[in-house]
């Protein structure tokens, strides 16, 4: 392996530096011995101040007391300098928190300087140290509080379920043509349907007023459900009678429901290479190991698989050649990157697939056809190609 | 019946249908031949299996037995359509999965094998009944925090030396969290949200200093791998600044599984925002097969959690996990001295699961005076424990807080 030797040694120093200080301070407590505990909180300080050379001529000022005798310094997460010393080693504690007093504005230093004394001051010693590994401030970035009332609970989800099965669901499926379409206009022409529902839709429907996306293992949960009636559907004798080329979307573990398996059992081999089942990239890495098996199964029956991808970055994570799919889908939104950017340069580096496996949906806009053909994409799906009237 | 003289033994099982269906199968004509399978341990796969081996006893006759738990037999097929059906099951279980045995040739055997099974039968796999969602929220509440978290621990391992604490990660206990659940815990969409659920109260819980100081045993003494469901991520502070200082490393580490952290289209960006916040991100869950399908150098994390498991030896997982630089690898769920030794060679540092657990137990138990007293199991169990209840019986309770003994930092 590369550099290991150089690196072995390398433990994340900030991390031990808390461990260390901590159990220091613990140390003279129970001992009852009396130490002097100087602080620098950058945290305490004004962001100007944090950052940058001002921070830096901070710290060039710390570094004597590190090699100083009977005085101990610790880096903490976050960056605060501590440092412990025996009660002889007070004139320099002393004289640094002078100089760290003369470089800051008093009210600064009242507020990020602290002399500490243990083992009467423990309790605010360790406190700091809490802070230090950023428990206070992670909190305040948290904002816990939500729309509590529109998550949507078990019982409603039971009841929307058994809605779902009496529902009339034809009403939410979606077909859209996915097109080959060149810059020019040449050549157009329809490569397959996309059937797909959009469970927002649905939701508002079973769960009005409730939002599903707060509860996304819900939404998975209705997910497979809506897979199983998608699939019976498909599995009627005048659907497989003349079955154009289909892109389905499904999920992993709708792949071993009763309804695929009775699908796969009445559809000819001769048929399987029409449907092409399409894998979320979130779904697939939720359990590696029952999507390697789905897709060894799928595969072997003829299947083919393409990997929905949630955006740029999943699909260049989870690469879709390396997991064995014939195609890759994107849907564009204004996120993407702009079209003659280095980053789209780069993405399609990274993808490195012919025209012919990767389709772009969410072609509503031309600016996505535009993004597309620059990356060299020429499979669209969206409102936009709806309008397309295909040569053939 | 026949009273051929034949060096053969005579099959000998107690359920007559059983009995002569295989007679029936073990007949002396050629042309023919039993397929085996061992589907494995996961239902999925099972039903799968169970679904194909049907098709093809419907269309051409034999029988379905189960020699024993994931050892499955059908009786006979035509030899072309045995060797189609091997290859189809080959490909979805692995060549190690399915045997190919030739009738009448393979009598001796499959006899041999029936009559030293404990409890052949015919084979019967029920379809899965989906769980019904009641009772999910009320289980949840019932709940207490301390039954389904503990305090994971994850060390520094260098060479020889003693292992240094380095990390702290409140840990969700699946094995608990199943057991609570009964058969809510058979849809996976059930225990992902129960998951979620318990990771928000124990942010709440940590969010107050006297739940916090009972969930980790006393004060905070390292940086903590937090896991967080994606929702749970804070949102971008609104303005981003310049660089904090490059060689501070934050103090709370959101811990993404795998599936959450590619779901968040600019995670990059969030992660760069959130280090003002003195959060960090680390990313969980990456077993042999993850990486199978992965470029995990791309994740933009502080830490990467590889799974241990013998399979992340293959030749694919290595060449993908040589391009990651070891120093951002924790290789968790380390069960035995094979794991370390794995880790150790492939210059990865940190380290984290049940051998570890058990190795800070007893460099803690060296270094307690008041060791005598206590049996090593339950140092352990006080280590994890998540409530000061289940910690009582600890008289050294500084350094059980500590994890590991000062000399070792």
């Amino acid at each position: 392996m590369n550099g290991s030797a150089q690196k072995s040694a390398a433990l994340p120093a900030e991390a031990l530096g808390a461990v260390a200080l901590s159990n220091a301070i613990r140390d003279a407590v129970a001992m009852g011995e009396e130490r002097l505990v100087l602080m620098l909180r950058f945290s305490a300080l004004p962001r100007a101040r944090r950052f940058g050379s001002r921070a830096d001529l901070l710290r060039e000022a710390w570094e004597p007391l590190n090699s100083t005798a009977r005085v101990r310094g610790f880096k903490l997460p976050g960056g605060d300098l501590v440092a412990i010393g025996l009660p002889n080693a007070s004139e320099a504690l002393e004289h640094q928190q002078r100089v760290l007093f003369s470089m800051l504005e008093a009210e600064e230093a009242e507020k990020a300087v602290h002399m500490l004394r243990l083992p009467q001051q423990a309790a605010a010693v360790m406190a700091a140290v809490e802070d230090s590994l950023g428990m206070v401030a992670a909190m305040q970035a948290m904002a816990l509080e939500e729309p509590e009332e529109r998550a949507v609970d078990a019982a409603a989800l039971a009841s929307a379920e058994r809605g779902l099965m009496t529902a009339d669901l034809s009403i939410f499926f979606r077909r859209q043509k996915i097109c080959w379409l060149e810059p020019g206009g040449q050549n157009t022409r329809l490569f397959w349907e996309d059937r797909r529902t959009e469970l927002a839709e649905i939701c508002e429907r079973l769960l009005p007023g409730a939002d599903i996306t707060l509860t996304p293992a819900f939404s998975h949960r209705l997910l497979k459900s809506i897979d199983r009636r998608q699939l019976s559907d498909i599995a009627r004798p005048e659907e497989l009678r003349d079955m154009r080329q289909i892109a389905l979307p499904l999920c992993v573990e709708s792949l071993f429901s009763p309804e695929f398996l009775r699908l796969d059992a009445i559809m000819p081999q001769s048929q399987r290479h029409k449907l092409i089942i399409g894998l979320d990239s979130e779904d697939v890495l939720a359990d590696p190991d029952l999507f390697l098996l789905a897709r060894n199964f799928v595969q072997a029956r003829g299947y083919r698989l393409m990997l929905e991808a949630a955006s740029p970055f999943a699909a260049t994570i989870l690469s879709s050649q390396r997991a064995g799919f014939d195609y890759l889908r994107l849907k564009w939104s204004e996120d993407f990157p702009a079209a003659d950017s280095p980053a789209t340069a780069e993405l399609c580096k990274k993808l490195s697939l012919n025209a012919e496996q990767i389709v772009l949906a969410g072609a509503d806009r031309p600016a996505a056809i535009a993004w597309g053909w620059e990356a060299g994409i020429r499979l669209f799906q969206g409102r936009l190609i709806e309008s397309q009237r295909p040569a053939a | 019946m026949s009273s051929k003289r034949s060096p053969t033994p005579e099959l000998q099982l107690s359920q007559t249908s059983l009995q002569d269906a295989l007679r029936r199968a073990l007949r002396d004509e050629g042309g023919r031949a039993a397929v085996r399978v061992s589907p494995g341990m996961r239902p999925e796969a099972q039903r799968l299996v169970f679904a194909l081996l049907r098709e093809a006893v419907d269309v051409k006759g034999g029988s379905l037995v189960e020699i024993a738990p994931q050892d499955w037999l059908l009786t006979e097929l035509p030899n072309f359509e045995a060797g189609r059906l091997l290859a189809l099951l080959g490909q979805i279980l692995g060549e190690a999965a399915v045997q190919l045995l030739p009738l009448p040739s393979s009598k001796l055997m499959l006899i041999t094998l029936l009559n030293a099974a404990r409890l052949p039968q015919f084979l019967e796999v029920p379809p899965a009944k989906p769980a019904s969602p009641l009772g999910l929220d009320a289980r949840l509440d019932r709940l207490n925090l301390a039954q389904i978290f503990r305090r994971h621990s994850i060390v520094g391992i260098t060479d020889s030396r003693l292992p240094k604490l380095v990390f702290q990660r409140l840990g969700l206990d699946h094995t608990a969290l199943i057991r609570h659940l009964g058969r809510l815990s058979e849809d996976r969409a059930f225990l992902r949200h129960a998951q979620s659920v318990l990771q928000k109260r124990v942010l709440e819980a940590l969010g107050d200093e006297g739940t916090r100081k009972s969930l980790m045993g006393g004060g905070r003494i390292a940086p903590l791998l937090l896991d967080l469901p994606r929702e749970l991520l804070p949102e971008m502070p609104d303005a981003v600044e310049d660089e904090a200082d490059p060689d501070a490393g934050p103090g709370l580490y959101a811990t993404l599984a795998l599936q959450d952290a590619i779901s968040i289209g600019n995670l990059a960006a969030r992660r760069k925002a959130l280090r003002q916040g003195a959060w960090g991100i680390a990313v969980a869950g990456l077993s042999a097969s993850a990486l199978s399908l992965i470029e995990p150098e791309a994740l933009p994390a502080d830490w990467l959690l590889l799974d241990w498991s013998p399979a992340l030896e293959d030749s694919q997982v290595l060449k993908a996990l040589r391009r990651i630089d070891e120093a951002r690898l924790i290789l968790d769920g380390c069960d035995g001295e094979a794991a370390l030794s794995w880790g150790l060679g492939q210059g990865i540092h940190l380290y984290g699961g049940p051998l570890v657990e058990d190795i800070i137990t007893a460099t803690r138990m060296d270094h307690c005076s008041k060791a005598v007293r206590c049996l090593r199991s339950e140092c352990r169990a006080r280590g994890l424990a998540t409530a000061p209840s289940e910690r009582l019986g600890c008289t050294n309770t500084l350094l059980l807080e500590a994890v590991l003994p000062e000399g070792q930092a």
